[in-house]
């Protein structure tokens, strides 16, 4: 193929937004403030952002970042294994690791990095990843790229995945692969059986707790916590960058796999550390969440309500369950985008998911109505709405 | 029970489908099948009739029936099996 053939290839046909006169994708925000973003100088309610507990804009976590860098610079400009390795970040590892209910901890810039580089160090050829049909894309880029056999299970069916397992299979190792609360669908994985079927055949179950810590279990302690799981024989990633406010990711597991992965995960190894402010500042927030996650998570779960019975109200189709994600079917990529554009019109910015992230005429488009949106707010943004919907 | 009827019944316990299920159902478009979805049932229909599917004959599955052809076809399956109960 010759290079021009090649460029243009790589071009994507955006004439849907052109004709909708909207793209939903890469917003530019110029400022954001509780529960708000200014976007093209005009200020929206910030449905789409993963900030749960409306942490990221707190004025104590912006002092806590000023000492860090303060102490630091804003980068230590070097990889964890060799310059950018610092006590900050390591007492922000052992912290999370005890929050989540594993004995160890380690950093990463993005969770998509931890996701991606961790199954290529622990998977191979002969191996099989038994993995959710609706697991994020950087899990199964992960386990793509580490070239073992893949078999998806059904989401969140404990008992397909049970028959997968149950049947005798010539791999030497098996691991079971899903997330603990499904952002598009905002369904809640059924990890206590999970673990234990893990258990029963012999499969090391690796969860990504995203979308769970900071928001379910007690003090928001994720997955293992709300499944009554201790001494955790398997391994817990999780993002940074949404309830718990900062960025970052996160692999935690016993003591000895980390130990173990430190020196074998070239995402780790060869990546520039995260900030000792973002460590900073992931330890302030775990310290706010023992004070106040009981209030934060109650403003979140009555602002999900209160929205949810609007939706339901309107006649809109929600999907999904327990978790305070508010997900509403619209169908095609272009019903899905036009819903989308009708919320931004009365200042809402919510987030569409669109094939291929979804399955094929299963557009939906998510909110998230974060504790630190306003009783004020969710009362517009219900009307809005019911107004949008009749 | 039908070759067809088992393919069906092997569709719906490898997937989110719970509406109908015809052999001219495309997975795609009418059964909102994606490219992971596909995966799934082929490892069903491989566990369910003891076989492995070559990966050049997946490309060619765009509905239920094609893969009651590729069964029969490619890999020997046929209505005996079914009746007799060895898939
Ligand atoms: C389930 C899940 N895993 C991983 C990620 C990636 O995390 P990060 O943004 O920290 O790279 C996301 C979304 O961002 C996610 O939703």
């Amino acid at each position: 193929m010759a290079r021009y053939d090649m460029l243009d290839d790589l071009s994507i046909d955006l004439s849907l937004a052109g004709e909708l006169g909207f793209n939903p994708f890469y917003p530019q925000t110029e400022a954001r403030s509780a529960g708000k973003v200014l976007i093209d100088g005009n200020w929206y309610i910030d449905l789409a952002s993963n900030d749960y507990l409306g942490l990221a804009t707190d004025g104590r976590l912006r002092e806590v970042y000023g000492d860090a860098i303060a102490r630091f610079g804003v980068s230590l400009c070097g990889t964890p294994i060799a310059a950018g390795g610092n006590t900050t970040t390591a007492e922000m590892e052992e912290r999370i690791a005890a929050f989540m209910g594993c004995e160890a901890a380690m950093a990463f810039p993005s969770c998509y990095q931890a996701n991606t580089s961790l199954f290529s160090s622990i998977l191979a050829k002969d191996d099989l990843a038994i993995i959710d049909h609706f697991a994020h894309a950087s899990l199964i880029e992960g386990v793509k790229a580490s070239g073992c056999r893949i078999m998806p299970f059904v989401h969140n069916s404990g008992d397909h995945l049970e028959k997968l397992l149950g049947k005798p299979r010539p791999f030497r190792r098996t691991v079971v692969v899903t997330e603990s609360v499904f952002s598009t669908e905002g369904s809640i994985a059924p990890f206590e059986r999970i673990a234990a079927l893990c258990d029963r055949y012999g499969a090391l179950p690796v969860v990504d707790d995203s979308h769970g810590i900071g928001v379910i279990g007690r003090n928001g302690a994720g997955i293992l916590d709300h499944s009554g799981i201790v001494d955790y024989n398997g391994i817990c990633t999780a993002s940074l960058g949404k309830a718990l406010a900062n960025s970052g990711g996160i692999i935690a597991a016993k003591k000895k796999v980390i130990e173990g992965l430190k020196y074998r995960c070239p995402g780790m190894m060869y990546s520039t550390a995260i900030p000792p402010a973002v460590a900073g500042g992931i330890t302030h927030v775990l310290d706010r969440l023992e004070i106040d996650f009981g209030r934060l998570q109650q403003r979140l779960l009555e602002n999900r309500l209160f929205l949810a019975a609007a939706c339901a109200r309107s006649g809109l189709r929600l999907q999904g369950g327990e978790a305070p994600i508010i997900s509403i079917l619209c169908g095609t990529t272009r019903e899905t985008i036009r819903f989308a554009k009708r919320l931004f019109e009365r200042g809402i910015v919510a987030t569409p998911f669109v094939e291929p992230s979804v399955p094929p005429n299963r557009g939906v488009v998510r909110m998230i109505p974060g504790a630190g949106i306003s009783a004020d707010d969710c009362r517009g943004a219900a009307a809005s709405i019911e107004t949008i919907a009749s | 029970m039908t070759l067809e009827e088992r393919v069906i019944a092997v569709i719906r316990e490898n997937s989110e489908e719970r509406g109908a299920v015809t052999p001219a159902s495309d997975l795609q478009n009418d059964l909102g099948i994606d490219s992971f979805g596909r995966i799934m049932i082929v490892n069903g229909i491989e566990d369910a009739f003891s076989i492995t599917v070559d990966e050049k004959d997946i490309p060619a599955i765009r509905t239920v029936a094609d893969i009651v052809t590729m069964l029969r076809n490619n890999y020997g399956v046929d209505e005996k099996d079914v009746c007799n109960g060895s898939v």
